[in-house]
């Protein structure tokens, strides 16, 4: 057959260029909020194989994991400056348009035979890329095989991107989401753990920059005008005006990501609008994928990390509050004077004390990954009663549909990285009855949650980013709408940030 | 010294009133700038890995070198005896790269120096190019001296840069 170069792969050539650079400039300002890769989920300090920060260590005790976003400059990452939300925004954004460009362009190599212009039919396709290899080396252009487009080392080279980079780095993307990674555990432990996956997508990154590297001067040397004017007009019969377009349609990219920054430092919310539009009707869906994670410490990594190790690594990721309430609270060691308070839109309003709370409990734990917003990880067993059962107690009202939960902390007065009033979170009735949603008081087996850690009483939420599992929960209010509540948006983060309160990927 | 009891000032660590004490500290910036040059922001810490991976640039340096020395294309006068010793330099380093931590990577410098010297000389006589009568391998192995030479020279910088480190010295993340 003829392979050629049907509209729709120079269509999908074009729009991969668009998403494939929005992605990696909006992945690299994911990265810099924790610009730490590790191996072990536990991210023990001191063990990251790579870091991409100049900050240099914190001579704290005790520092705040929000402490280590890295300014990126807006050239580089989009939109740059450390804004995290924003930029998974636009990253989940060009997800949905390159993966959907993806499944389209994978059914179309398949149902047309043009998958036999990525997939070598004859093994000989190897010893022959070989030779092309030896070719290029040698200062020399490689032929391309009979009936085929290009040269058997392109069509190994393009194939790999195309049906093995690219699944991959769609896998690896799609196991950072919580949801996803802890509905399905097992697969996320046999892929290496959380930290291992984001590896491994960081290195498909590495990929693509490595192909672009390489082809982009190959175009070049074989020539540009005829190259590129293939990829436009499926010819290279007019090379000049093929050229020109691709030139211009290059020209459009660049523009393109330079009106996206602009636009996103000077409205964020319009970019959040956008986002809602095109990633929440896939997203919400991951309400579906309830955590079922029941991790064993001890072999997550093969080798037995040592509970005094794990406490200690359990990183923390805020600071507690600082009030005369809350420090009297932890000097009587919470146990006589913390009262949980659960109203609101409920049958039944009560409080309970963490006494209670460990009867209702009846040794009730579950041992789950924290999947933090920024990218660390721990492995924790955390001893509570879900929301749920809770939930079951108070009794909704007809027509309750989100519960809202209230923290002793202040942000604006409790940490200095931020601004703004009392930390909450709210969550939609499908989230808070899912089976990991925990109202927890014990971290492993030290008897109480350390103050870093949200201590007394804290929120887990298993599906979700870790900023949304709430700590040193003070109230708990089922409500039935939680727009009228300060911005509308549904938490803190939400409010003062740019984070979409489902925070499920 | 105002605290005798503090093991940590006894031995001249303080920290009090240091500027990262209280708020993050970033190296590299150069005055009236906001942030580093972007290289600065990269280091990865696989020294088993990047001490592999130079060794195997010389091997492939010292091997391409001996393929040009076996071959009947020299190129250029006297340069059969410069290739073979490349070539044994090679052996040696990498001998002692796998063998042994030392920190042979001047050493390694000095290698690809004196084989991208080989390569420009050729470039000046007759270098086994195609254009030049020589087979396709021949004019491939030929120029992976180049790419080689090239590629430890890179690796060398980003060392000394402190992009990538090689065993025994590793980054020291304390985080």
């Amino acid at each position: 057959m003829d392979l050629g170069f049907p509209w729709w792969l120079r269509v999908e050539h074009f729009l991969n260029i668009i998403f494939i650079s929005f992605l990696v400039r909006s992945g690299l300002e994911i990265l810099a909020t924790y610009p730490k890769l590790y191996r072990s989920q536990h991210t023990v300090p001191g063990t990251s194989w790579a870091q991409f920060t100049v900050q240099e260590e914190a001579k704290h005790k005790y520092y705040t994991v929000g402490g280590e976003y890295s300014d990126y400059s807006p050239r580089i990452s989009l939109p740059g400056r450390g804004l995290l939300g924003l930029g998974r925004y636009w990253h989940f954004i060009a997800v949905t348009g390159f993966v959907t460009c993806w499944i389209i362009y994978f059914v179309l190599l398949l149902v047309t035979g043009q998958w036999r212009r990525y997939v070598p039919t004859s093994w000989d396709t190897f010893s022959q890329a070989g030779q092309d290899l030896l070719a290029y080396l040698a200062f020399t252009m490689p032929q391309p095989v009979d009936g085929m487009v290009f040269n058997a080392l392109q069509q190994l080279s393009y194939g790999f991107v195309i049906l093995v980079l690219t699944p991959l780095v769609i896998i690896t993307g799609a196991f950072q989401s919580p949801a996803i990674a802890n509905h399905f555990s097992r697969i996320t432990r046999a892929l290496g753990g959380r930290q291992v996956i984001r590896s491994i997508h960081f290195l498909c990154l590495v990929g693509y920059v490595a192909f672009f590297v390489i082809h982009v001067p190959l175009v070049f040397l074989h020539g540009y005008l005829h190259e590129t004017s293939k990829m436009v007009l499926g010819h290279s019969n007019n090379p000049v005006l093929g050229g020109a377009i691709f030139t211009f349609g290059l020209i459009l990219v660049i523009v393109l990501h330079v009106l996206a920054t602009r636009w996103t430092l000077a409205d964020g919310r319009a970019v959040e609008r956008l986002h809602n539009v095109i990633v929440r009707p896939w997203s919400n869906l991951l309400y579906k994928l309830p955590a079922r994670m029941h991790y064993d410490r001890s072999n997550i990594t093969g080798k037995d990390v040592g509970l005094d190790n794990t406490t200690h690594n359990f990183r923390g990721s805020g600071r507690p509050p600082e009030t005369a309430e809350y420090l009297a609270l932890m000097a009587n060691c919470y146990e006589d004077d913390y009262v949980l308070e659960i109203g609101g839109y409920v049958e039944r309003p009560m409080t309970l004390t963490i006494a209670e709370l460990r009867e209702l409990a009846a040794g009730h734990s579950q041992t789950t990954l924290h999947h933090c917003v920024q990218g660390f990880t721990s492995i924790g067993r955390w001893r509570g009663i879900t929301v749920s059962d809770l939930l079951d107690l108070a009794g909704p009202l007809p027509g309750a549909t989100d519960v809202v939960y209230t923290s002793f902390q202040n942000m604006g007065r409790d940490d200095a990285l931020y601004e703004g009033g009392t930390y909450y979170v709210s969550t939609p009735m499908v989230e808070a009855r899912m089976p990991q949603t925990l109202i927890a008081f014990e971290l492993n087996d030290e008897g109480e949650i350390p103050a870093k850690n949200g201590g007394p009483v804290r929120l887990r939420l298993e599906s979700s980013t870790g900023f949304r599992s709430l700590k040193w929960l003070e109230r708990i209010e089922v409500v039935n709408r939680y727009d009228i509540i300060l911005e509308g948006r549904g938490g803190y983060f939400e409010d003062t940030d740019f984070f979409d309160r489902n925070q499920l990927i | 010294m105002e605290d005798e009891n503090s093991p940590a000032l006894r031995v001249g660590v303080d920290f009090r009133g240091t500027q990262n004490a209280t708020q993050p500290v970033l190296e590299h910036i150069r005055p009236g700038k906001k942030r580093a040059p972007l290289l600065r922001y990269i280091r990865i810490n696989l020294p088993q890995t990047t001490r592999l991976l130079l060794v195997a640039v010389i091997a492939v340096i010292g091997a391409a070198s001996a393929a040009v020395a076996l071959s009947d294309h020299e190129p250029f006068l006297f340069a059969t005896p410069l290739l073979w010793g490349i070539c044994g330099a090679a052996m040696v380093f990498v001998t002692v790269g796998l063998m042994s931590s030392a920190r042979i990577w001047t050493w390694g410098l000095i290698i690809a120096l004196s084989s991208l010297l080989v390569y420009i000389g050729g470039l000046l006589g007759n270098a086994p190019y195609v254009w030049n009568g020589a087979s396709v391998a021949s004019a491939a192995i030929w120029n992976l001296t180049l790419f080689a030479s090239i590629a430890y020279i890179v690796l060398f910088w980003a060392l000394r840069y402190g992009m990538i480190v090689a065993a025994p010295d590793k980054q020291n993340f304390l985080d």
